[in-house]
């Protein structure tokens, strides 16, 4: 199973409405991933244990991915259309075996 | 509390008010949660220290805000208030600049929110129920508003 992290300021706001919109998109593209949500500050360990990573363009610049390690980057946190493409995108470049249908 | 109708009230709504830019609109809403004991004063520099630091962070859609700083900053209670403004602001966030509808939160902790985070989500991603908060001008239209979305919810659990 995938694990996808959401980044946000402080792991209780942004990244809390971000995880609830990617779970209502994953289930019905056929990924099979666990989310999770974080903190810029506390991001570097939650980073390295994750697939991909999910933050907003504002606070992409703040994060030190792994290398070779997908970061996407949405722009509004409550469109699923936006966050769902970008999502399936990146898991079809990275990991497209965890892609069911 | 967990359930944004046991947060959101009288008190904790300023609709279609005044705001000279997003520090003056921070400070509307955040005094709502200084005043029904949600958060100390301090809990307001917090999100204006952060604000300054990280950019606007917490700007999630186009035209809505959902300001907030830790649980450490001054939070007293999970709580959560809503201000609306006459002429949108600008925080600096190119993609979903300008706003006019702002949520404000205040969470004890990580988890406490996620129920009532679940219902911002519901609320704010539907575009219709969006205007009705922008254009409300008294709070009971937002009251009728979740108590439609609460029933809504009722049935389809």
């Amino acid at each position: 199973m995938l694990k996808i992290v959401a980044v946000c300021g402080h792991g209780l706001g942004s990244s809390l409405v971000l995880k609830m919109t990617l779970d209502n998109v994953i289930t019905e593209m056929g990924i099979n991933a666990l989310l999770e949500t974080t903190s810029v500050t506390e991001a570097t360990g939650a980073l390295l244990n994750c697939d991909i990573i999910v933050t907003t363009e504002e606070l992409a610049k703040l994060i030190d991915a792994p290398t070779g390690k997908p970061l996407v980057t949405v722009k509004n946190l409550l469109n699923v259309e936006e966050v769902g493409k970008k999502i399936y995108d990146a898991v079809k470049a990275h990991y497209p075996r965890e892609i069911s249908k | 509390m967990t359930n944004l109708r046991d947060s959101l009230n009288e008190k904790t709504m300023l609709l279609k008010v005044s705001a000279g830019d997003w520090e003056e609109a921070v400070v509307i809403g955040g005094q709502l949660l200084v005043d029904v004991g949600a958060v100390e004063p301090r809990y307001i520099d917090a999100i204006i220290r952060f604000t300054r630091e990280y950019g606007p962070y917490y700007v999630i859609a186009p035209g809505l805000a959902m300001p907030h700083a830790r649980p450490e900053d001054g939070v007293l209670e999970t709580c959560f208030s809503l201000v609306t403004l006459k002429e949108p602001v600008e925080f600096g966030n190119k993609n979903n600049d300008p706003v006019d509808v702002l949520i404000f939160l205040s969470a004890v902790d990580n988890t406490s929110h996620i129920e009532a985070i679940k219902q911002v989500v519901t609320l704010f991603s539907n575009q219709q129920n969006f205007e009705k908060i922008r254009k409300a001008a008294h709070y009971s239209e937002v009251l009728e508003l979740l108590e439609e979305m609460g029933a809504t919810e009722n049935i389809t659990n």
